[in-house]
């Protein structure tokens, strides 16, 4: 197996299996004492069953024989199966471990992959996908070779025939497997995808099931969810059937290889063969010696025939596995390199200086050469065409993004890994949809803070102009959301999130268009809070032209070319 | 296609959705597997009989056509019949899965308004995908190895009656315990783990969820390793949990190994008598009908093997089962009654408050007033005033309190088909779905032509939008509309309401977004032809030609 070109899932499988090495070793010690047991079993069966049919005695030794054997399989095999499962087991959760680290070291990237519902479904679902793999394909595979062939070498003294019986279909039934086995794989992976997008769909028409409802057309978003899923249903069919008939393929050629072992046997014992009338080849001890062996040649074949599919279903899970860890977080040192010579001496004037900045990812520009300042206390509005890179110059601040050229200078030092920590506590974010967890109102805004004294809440709920509602709901400010804030207005999420920036104490507030899911009444009024609340603080704030930040000294217009510095005349009401 | 379910999931339920389907496989099933069984069997009795008969000096005489010919015949059946139950039971299988989820789309359907958003998302997530997949399982991984397993049994039985009348009994324990024993057994143990690991799974989702949708303010704040620890702290509770299992099933594989071991050794020792020189077989047995029992007891507990992992599936199932019932909704308590005229002339409203949260209520201002055919009606107010809890009442999405007549009947609006047939409502949010912006704007009218759809694109400005997708009407919209800006968003939507044509139109916020042409263009539409509705019910802090010839009514 190892000398073949490895895919990179088949690499990335391997990768992993490295790290439990020794267990599949053991696995693989036990297997050999496994397939010496089948043998010893067939052994004393087969002495046991010709005196009791010849000479209707039971012979002790060889029952005891057979019986130790069959007792020992059994053991072998439960002791096999823990190390299998524990290795199996022991790859999957540290490989969940490295997920969820990495998920999280890239931040906001990771919503290039897809969104988290579906990253879950990687996390967790497609990890487990991998248990079959672990757990029974990896020590099937070297079964396959070693218990056949230790048959072969036992049958080879009893018998010519039954030797080349066995050594002739073999590789047949290896053959027909490889042959089935590569179209299943194919339409195995298609399946994968229709699959997740089979749940994209119910979770979509699902979220918009009121819309469906006001617009009546429920029965309609029913009919399409049972048409996708009966040509799921098709579909898979047509796959299976191909998975299915490489099972068949094999077991058909076990049953007819066992049946021909069972009838030249039989015929031998008779004296009937054609080529040897009058002769018997075997004896009966003999004969039954090898049609016990007989089914266990093919039953390691047989098996990974099954598991075939637990490889198949492993790579197309590795396939989305190794994409979320293909796509790497920015090099912690690189950028930091890129150091500024020139910078240090002038420095204390500005808080944040960008120089050069530019940034391109895949061929494409994320974001064209940036260079401006921005003292403490300027509140900068950031306006431009949406794609024109607004959010990248986020995710480059927010230190989620180091591959860009140039230099980012924070009091005049280079932001990098050693620094990033301390400067991101300095930070506030404010995203579009703000950001919170299942909860109450009050662990949201203590999320990442520690506990918070209840006059440093009421004092930031009252900045932020919350008090009100927030005294309004039954429980106040015990009172439980949900991730989709039910019952509240994205107004009011919106203020509890200015609230949560004002309880961090922080001074930088980075501001993604917080009110672009408002209507314009509403973005205005939360506009006008946040004038209030952000007094004194060094503000940027993207928002778009609908949604004027009048009270900002500074407006930056953003364009593929870079970016226009303007100072603007704050009206502000504080 | 729409079949009736039944109000609440069963086991009883999952065999009878489908019962011809899962007999036929269970039918081909038992064919294969006793196939398999007779394999082994009549191959030894075979053997033993040729070298008896060889032995004898009777070999000229024996038949050994028949044997031979069944030998070949129980092969054939063997692969054949277990191809067919593998493909038979994977279509049942599949079909359970969309009847499944259908159901659960009923369920959701039939969810009041007030209840559809209360389970996160990861939650619903875990049920579906989980939960369902592990219900379609439970024919396949409990039933149907049960079914083979008892078969087997029997067929040694049988065998062992023709033989000796003592040979039933070991056999009839084995039976016991092999398939009421063990799996009572295994349920006792394994059982709680499953539930307990079940529940974890949700939990850790949900976990999950809230983690990563937080992920920003937690890296900024220090403190996400913290919360990855907790995350990381459920997944080792759920890794103990699957290794209790895991060693509860192969156990039950040893366990079950040792009984067939004792199972022979019992057979074995029934039928022989000791003397001097060792263990004789005793004369009234046949030697040959003797092996293939023994034979046949082997292949009988290779059959038994899949129930191992069935106690697991079994577990698992149950608790899906449980989940999904949870969904369940007892069907909707208040019958649509009313709205006895078919179109509608007057509304009134007495006392008519709206709320999310019976609490607020008391905050919130009652309404009282009367339209009539042909009027427009503007409400204002200031933000939090309550506009568009209002207007969500009133078009049957949200609870309210006090009296609504239509015509001057008394009737409920709340989640009310008929009502709702006679209205366009354009909410506050706007639901782009993953489907083509055709389609999405169909949405609005199955029935409309392209032409109508670029009408009502051109009158809200987004026709050079439309005409330079890649796809034009075809193009598919992304997650939630992602691909598209929240103005366009709100465009379509508004698009979708006009295409209604519904004589009733509540509108919340039509004009957030349209630049003043389009704004002109919308209000001629909705007042002089095309979309002019009967009545108009409208919030907007935008000042429009509307206004001229409407009614203010002004939220304190």
């Amino acid at each position: 197996m190892r000398k073949r070109v490895k895919t990179p899932e088949h690499q990335f499988l391997f990768d992993l299996q490295q790290a439990e090495k020794r267990r599949f070793l053991a696995v693989k010690w036990l297997g050999v004492l496994i397939a010496l047991a089948i043998v010893a079993q067939a052994l004393g069966l087969a002495s046991v069953f010709a005196n009791l049919v010849l000479e209707g005695d039971l012979p002790l030794k060889s029952a005891a024989l057979a019986g130790g054997a069959f007792l020992f399989k059994a053991v072998l095999q439960f002791v096999r199966e823990q190390l299998s499962a524990t290795a199996s087991r022991n790859i999957r959760f540290s490989l969940r471990k490295r997920l969820i680290r990495h998920l999280a070291h890239l931040g906001p990237k990771r919503l290039e992959l897809d969104e988290d519902a579906g990253l879950s479904t990687r996390v967790y679902e497609q990890v487990d996908a991998l248990d079959d793999y672990y757990s029974r394909y990896v020590g099937q595979v070297f079964l396959v070779t070693f218990v056949p062939l230790t048959i072969l070498v036992s049958v080879l003294p009893v018998s010519w025939v039954a030797f080349f019986i066995f050594a002739l279909t073999a590789p047949l039934v290896i053959f027909f497997m490889i042959l089935v086995g590569h179209k299943a794989a194919n339409a195995n992976r298609k399946q994968f995808k229709v699959l997740s997008l089979l749940s994209n769909q119910f979770m979509d028409l699902n979220q918009g099931m009121a819309e469906l409802k006001r617009l009546e057309q429920v029965d309609i978003a029913r009919e399409r969810l049972a048409l996708t899923a009966s040509e799921y249903q098709k579909n898979t069919m047509g796959v299976l059937r191909l998975a299915f008939l490489s099972t068949a393929t094999l077991e058909l050629f076990s049953s007819v290889a066992i049946a021909m072992v069972a009838l030249y046997l039989g015929l031998g014992l008779l004296e009937q063969l054609p080529w040897q009338a009058g002769v018997a080849p075997v004896s009966l001890f003999a004969a039954f010696y090898l049609l016990l062996l007989a089914p266990e040649f093919y039953l390691p074949l047989r098996q990974l025939g099954n598991d075939y599919h637990a490889k198949q279903k492993a790579e197309a899970a590795a396939t989305q596995i190794a994409e979320i860890l293909l796509l790497t977080e920015s090099d912690q040192e690189d950028s930091a390199a890129v150091l500024n010579p020139h910078s240090l001496g002038k420095q204390s004037a500005c808080l944040i200086e960008f120089q050069n900045v530019h940034w391109a990812d895949a061929g494409r520009i994320r974001l064209a050469n940036l260079s401006a300042q921005i003292k403490a206390k300027d509140r900068v509005w950031l306006r431009g065409r949406s794609g024109v890179g607004k959010s990248s110059l986020m995710a480059i601040l927010l230190g989620f993004e180091q591959h860009y050229e140039g230099g980012l200078l924070i009091e005049g030092e280079p932001l990098k890994a050693s620094n990033l920590s301390a400067w991101r506590r300095r930070l506030a974010w404010l995203p579009q949809t703000p950001e919170w967890v299942q909860g109450t109102i009050r662990q949201n805004l203590e999320l990442g803070l520690g506990h918070c004294t209840d006059d440093a809440l009421r004092n930031a709920l009252m900045k932020a102009q919350c008090w009100d509602f927030v005294g309004s709901l039954r429980f106040g400010w015990d009172t439980a959301i949900s991730e989709a804030g039910t019952g509240l207005s994205g107004g009011q999420m919106q203020r509890l999130s200015i609230a949560r920036a004002l309880l961090s104490q922080a001074d930088i507030w980075l501001l993604d268009e917080p009110c672009s899911s408002l209507d314009s009444e509403t973005a205005e009024l939360v506009l006008n809070t946040l004038d209030e609340a952000s007094y004194g603080k060094t503000v940027l704030i993207i928002s778009h032209d609908t949604h004027p930040v009048i009270w900002a000294n500074q407006q930056w217009l953003m364009t593929e070319e870079g970016v226009h510095v303007e100072a603007q005349t704050p009206i502000s009401y504080v | 296609m729409s079949k009736r379910k039944p109000p609440s999931l069963t086991f009883k339920s999952l065999l009878l959705d489908n019962p011809v389907g899962l007999l036929v496989a269970t039918l081909i099933g038992i064919i294969a597997s006793l196939a398999a069984v007779a394999l082994l069997g009549i191959s030894g009795w075979f053997l033993s009989a040729a070298g008896l008969a060889s032995a004898m000096g009777t070999a000229l005489v024996f038949n050994f056509f028949t044997p031979g010919a069944l030998v070949r015949l129980m092969a054939i059946l063997r692969t054949a019949g277990r191809y067919g139950e593998q493909v038979f039971s994977h279509d049942h299988l599949l079909g359970l899965l969309r009847s499944l989820r259908l159901w659960v789309w009923d369920q959701r359907v039939k969810t009041p308004f007030s209840h559809v958003y209360q389970q996160t998302r990861g939650d619903l997530l875990q049920r579906l995908v989980g939960d369902v997949d592990m219900i379609i399982k439970w024919p396949l991984a409990v039933i149907m190895p049960w079914i083979y397993g008892l078969l087997g049994c029997l067929a040694l039985l049988l065998l062992a009656l023709s033989i000796k009348m003592e040979l039933v009994f070991p056999i009839l324990i084995y039976a016991v315990l092999q398939l009421f024993g063990m799996i009572w057994l295994a349920n006792r143990l394994a059982l709680p783990a499953v539930y307990r690991m079940q529940a974890l799974a949700v939990h850790r989702r949900s976990r999950f969820m809230s983690f990563f949708s937080a992920l920003i303010t937690l890296t900024i704040r220090g403190h996400w390793q913290h919360y990855g620890d907790r995350l990381g702290m459920l997944d080792e509770r759920q890794k103990t949990l699957q290794q209790r299992l895991q060693r509860v099933v192969s156990w039950q594989k040893l366990v079950s190994h040792i009984f067939t071991i004792a199972l022979i050794f019992a057979l074995l020792m029934l039928c022989v008598s000791w003397t001097e020189q060792g263990a004789t077989l005793d004369t009234e047995i046949d030697g040959a009908w003797l092996v293939a029992l023994i034979l046949a007891v082997l292949g009988v507990n290779e059959l038994i093997q899949p129930l191992a992992n069935a106690v697991l599936s079994q577990g698992q199932s149950q608790v899906g089962l449980r989940r999904l019932n949870q969904l369940a909704v007892i069907a909707a308590s208040e019958t649509g009654d009313n709205i006895p005229v078919p179109s509608v002339e007057a509304i009134e409203l007495s006392k008519f408050v709206g709320f999310y949260d019976p609490h607020s209520v008391l905050r919130l201002p009652k309404v009282t007033l009367q339209m009539q055919s042909g009027q427009r009606l503007r409400i204002t107010g200031s933000s939090g005033a309550g506009k568009s809890t209002f207007l969500a009442a009133l078009a049957g999405d949200l609870p309210y309190r006090g009296e609504v007549f239509l015509n001057g009947h008394n009737v409920c609006l709340t989640d009310q088909p008929k009502w709702r047939s006679q209205i366009a409502y354009l909410s506050q949010q706007s639901v782009i779905f993953q489907q083509s912006l055709g389609a999405n704007l169909r949405l609005g009218n199955p029935q409309a032509s392209d032409a109508q759809l670029m009408e009502v694109l051109n009158l809200l400005g987004l026709k050079e939008w439309a005409e330079a997708l890649p796809n034009g009407l075809n193009t598919l919209l992304g997650a939630q509309g992602r691909d598209i800006s929240g103005g366009q968003a709100r465009r379509l939507c508004l698009a979708r309401s006009l295409l209604r044509g519904a004589p009733i139109m509540i509108l919340d916020e039509p004009f957030d977004g349209l630049d003043g042409s389009s704004i002109q263009r919308v209000c001629d539409a909705l007042e002089h032809y095309a979309f002019r509705p009967k009545m108009l019910i409208y919030v907007s802090h935008i000042d429009s030609p509307l206004d001229r010839r409407s009614r203010q009514l002004e939220l304190l």
